[in-house]
């Protein structure tokens, strides 16, 4: 349907306002209208400028007014340019009487869509001018609504005659208010005005001869938003030098803005394609290349060009049954992700990789979008873990079998020792004596070696931890003498040591580990010396506020380590061969020493020359004074270490003093306590009376004391001990052994009068050592 | 499951460290002193020998968890206690009773331990 035709078909009844206050000309009018058939009217009457303002302010929408000029209020074009200052979109129609001709061409001008003569029109007439002015503002109201959904606005300009027109779409464009803004030529003269750009487009269009289109950033007068639009301007000389300039605005900001994206997407994917480690490519379905990044001639080694040239970037895929599936899904158009696959390169060399795909269509033909990443190092590094873990995991497993084997092992090597000490209290013949000195010595030997392995382990699995406590480094040297004593005496050897003036009395560290280090190296010296003596000294190093550091030093007269087991004497499992002796061991002291004295943060290193003997040095800090808490810290969890400590050293010497009556009490006890030191010097007394007796000739480690005992009981017995006695044993640890339920409750009570502590009957063999290793090892720090 | 029901050697057999020998010595202890323990505690109830019960059922404490027996080792408590408070003495007869009718059968299973080690 044309705009014609539906203007056309418009066929409602029109609502027109007449503005005549003379009432007979007024009806003549109505009369006129009725009669014709062009036209359907309701017709509405008002007399004065003031009666027709308010009627248009009430209901503005009429279709036309029919204005005579003259009015009792208002007479002249005065009526008329009120009404269209009030009203400037009015569809009016200007009645003029014969003398007022020429006002009707200037009512016209003005903004009238049309004029009629009063007298010298019919009804016809009247009808015809009345629908056609109807119809024509209806039209312009339509243009008006395309421009403004169209943005696009129309300008019209002859400069000779002062004559500028702008659609009001022109004014949105700009951000002014259409109608109440309304540019002349004068105003575009001025370089400040919006407008003054149609100004430079009519020159330019006018020296082009043609019709000039530009595309410009304007800025919008109310909010100073960036538009973007498009200018077209037309050039049409009329005469001499005089010209019609006919121009069109269109906002095209939108459509710019999403050009812009879509230009900066395609960059992005632009830069994302050629920079990305990813080979990336299109290709048709049967891979043959269009178009692909430098990652995939990268991947597939070989030049992009080449790669152009290739039938098919498929003839690189590996192996033959992947590449089928592959294939397959592309024949099927099933998009493929993460799919594996291996790149076959003319190298020779295959990378592991995983394809994704997508599909698209181009004017040749269906297409394919692939992307290949590369795994091959992710996998050899995958793989490379895997196996790592695999070995981590299985040496750990080793390491477990072994500490639990050699834990399984310690226990029945025990009872071997244990019993073989029984055994030796029976009677026995000579030659009995020295088998079981023979047996107890293998079983020595092999419980040696079974505590190596385990601290060993332990120290692989990082299981070995270090407490501080107070104690003196000449009562440890005095001790370890002592402990070495008896084999010293086996081979007739001199053992001495020196323990430097500025050395301080007390220091703080793990004495424990420290006598252990000492034990072993020292021991070494011992076992590899025939001849001669062995030496060992303490010296102080360094010494500042807080810390001091310790040399020591074990030197000895025996068979030397030769130069190339010097460098290697530390690791584990390394023994020392003399003309065909092997020296007992399992070869892990020294790296037991070694790791012990460097999680602590110390050195140790070596000295030796074949056959004149060997020095051992080691250095260790220590602090010198410790936190009261520590101790605490370091009692209970010196309890658990002890275990293990004195456990795993069947030389130890502890000499325990048992006060019980109870002879099947005796009895386990004595056995329990063999059982966990082999070495244990045990005595008995039946009795509070007879164990001070004991007490008086010989020095004990610790008392085990039953509270309730005949002649003389515990408690009597403690309190005699801790007055009367002289010397080391009256300080000595007395740790009760009752079926007295109530010392629980009564604890202090115990404490008060003398006994350090007690267990109760029936005891766990746990809870006896822990007591016992607590109260001596506490002993020789307070010794 | 143990064959015996009125001893349990747990604790007397952890004590023996899995020697043989030793834990025959500590069975062999066990019932000479049941044997002569338990039916003292009943003359020295009849003579009213409190501070002997007392003394008497204190050791028989830790000699009765070796037989793992829980109804003797409260009876025994029971006594101990009221031996030792003189409190409601007049009771300590029956708990002396539930000793003596538990004690043949105790014993007959711990010789029965005891035979079997030869």
């Amino acid at each position: 349907m044309t705009v014609k035709e539906s203007l056309s078909s418009y066929n409602r009844t029109q609502n027109v306002l007449l503005v005549e206050d003379d009432s007979s000309y007024a009806r003549l009018v109505e009369i006129l209208l009725g009669e014709s058939d062009i036209i359907d009217c309701k017709i509405t009457n008002k007399q004065s400028l003031r009666d027709s303002l308010a009627e248009l302010q009430e209901q503005p929408h009429y279709d036309a007014v029919l204005l005579d000029l003259s009015l009792p209020d208002s007479r002249g074009f005065s009526t008329l340019e009120h009404m269209l200052g009030a009203h400037p979109s009015l569809n009016i129609i200007v009645l003029t009487g014969r003398n007022d001709k020429d006002m009707g061409l200037h009512a016209v001008k003005a903004g009238a869509q049309d004029f009629l003569v009063k007298g010298e029109f019919d009804a016809e007439d009247l009808a015809k001018s009345l629908r056609y002015a109807i119809e024509r503002n209806q039209f312009l109201k339509k243009l008006e609504e395309t421009q403004r959904l169209a943005r696009i606005g129309n300008w019209e300009c002859e400069p000779d005659k002062h004559y500028f027109m702008a659609s009001d779409e022109v004014y949105r464009i700009f951000g002014l208010p259409p109608r109440q803004t309304k540019y002349t030529c004068q105003d575009m003269l001025n370089p400040q005005n919006p407008f003054h750009l149609f100004l430079e487009l009519q020159k330019e269009s006018r020296e082009n001869k043609n019709y000039i289109q530009k595309e410009i950033w304007i800025k919008r007068l109310d909010n100073n938003e960036e538009r973007f639009v498009t200018l077209r301007c037309s050039a049409r000389k009329i005469e001499g030098d005089e010209y019609y300039y006919n121009g069109i605005i269109q906002d095209f900001t939108d459509l710019k803005q999403a050009h812009l994206a879509q230009k900066e997407s395609q960059k992005r994917y632009q830069e994302i394609f050629s920079q990305s480690y990813d080979a990336i490519y299109t290709a048709d379905l049967n891979g043959h290349l269009l178009d692909c990044n430098d990652s995939t001639a990268k991947l597939l080694n070989i030049h992009k060009e080449e790669l152009f040239s290739h039938d098919s970037i498929h003839n690189f895929f590996f192996p033959e049954e992947q590449k089928t599936i592959f294939l397959q899904h592309l024949s099927k158009r099933t998009a493929v992700k993460d799919f594996e696959l291996q790149i076959a390169r003319k190298d020779d060399q295959y990378r592991f990789c995983l394809v994704s795909t997508s599909f698209g269509k181009t004017s040749e033909g269906a297409t394919y979008n692939c992307i290949i990443r590369d795994i091959t190092e992710r996998k050899q590094a995958e793989e490379l873990r895997q196996a790592r873990d695999i070995a981590e995991q299985t040496a750990k497993v080793r390491e477990q079998v072994i500490a639990g084997v050699s834990h399984d092992m310690r226990t029945p090597m025990n009872a071997i020792i244990g019993m073989l000490n029984l055994l030796k209290r029976t009677e026995l013949t000579d030659d009995q004596v020295e088998y079981i000195q023979s047996i107890k010595q293998s079983s020595s030997i092999l419980l040696g070696i079974i505590n190596d392995i385990l601290q060993a382990s332990s120290i692989k699995n990082n299981n070995v931890s270090f407490e501080s406590e107070r104690f003196s480094p000449r009562i440890l040297a005095t001790n370890l003498k002592e402990m070495l004593a008896h084999k010293v005496q086996e081979k007739a050897l001199e053992l001495t040591y020196a323990v430097a003036e500025n050395v301080p009395e007390y220091i703080w560290g793990d004495q424990l580990r420290l006598n252990q280090i000492l034990y072993n190296l020292v021991g070494n010296a011992v076992k590899f010396t025939e001849r001669g003596k062995v030496h060992f000294s303490i010296d102080k190093l360094r010494e500042d506020e807080t810390s001091v550091s310790l040399k020591f030093t074990v030197k000895d007269t025996g068979i030397g380590i030769p130069p190339d087991k010097l460098e290697v004497i530390f690791q584990p499992f390394t023994r020392v061969y003399q003309k065909g002796k092997v020296f007992e061991g399992t070869g892990l002291g020294l790296s037991i020493v070694k790791n012990l004295i460097e999680l602590q943060g110390g050195s140790i290193s070596a000295d030796s020359i074949p056959g004149k003997g060997s020095t051992f040095f080691f250095e260790l800090t220590f602090k010198k004074q410790g936190v009261e808490e520590d101790t605490t810290v370091v009692e209970s969890s010196q309890s658990n270490k002890k275990e293990s400590i004195f456990e795993q050293d069947p030389e130890t010497t502890h000499k325990i003093l048992i006060v019980e009556d109870h002879k099947m009490n005796q009895v386990v006890a004595q056995k329990t306590l063999e059982e966990k030191w082999s070495n244990a010097y045990i005595k008995i007394a039946d009795n509070g009376k007879k164990a001070i007796e004991i007490l008086r000739k010989e020095d004990f480690d610790i008392v085990l004391m039953d509270i309730q005992m005949p002649v003389m009981d515990g408690l009597e017995a403690t309190g005699i001990i801790r007055t009367q006695l002289e010397g080391k044993n009256q300080n000595i640890p007395i740790l009760a052994m009752t079926a007295h339920v109530l010392l629980n409750d009564d604890e202090s009570y115990y404490r008060d009068k003398g006994i350090n502590d007690y267990v109760l009957k029936p005891f766990e063999p746990e809870e006896l050592f822990q007591k016992i290793d607590h109260y001596i090892g506490q002993r020789s720090v307070s010794t | 499951m143990s064959r015996y029901h009125h001893i349990n050697l747990n604790y007397l057999e952890n004590m023996s460290h899995g020697d043989d020998s030793m834990k025959k010595t500590l069975l062999e202890m066990l019932l000479t002193e049941l044997e002569s323990e338990i039916p003292k505690m009943k003359s020295l109830i009849e003579e009213a020998d409190w501070k002997t019960l007392r003394e008497t059922s204190h050791r028989m404490k830790t000699t009765l968890p070796y037989v793992g027996n829980q109804q003797m080792l409260n009876a025994n408590l029971e006594i101990e206690n009221r031996a030792k408070q003189l409190r409601q003495l007049e009771q300590v007869p029956q708990f002396q009773n539930q000793l003596e009718s538990l004690y043949p059968k105790v014993l007959e299973e711990l010789r029965a331990e005891y035979a079997k080690l030869g």
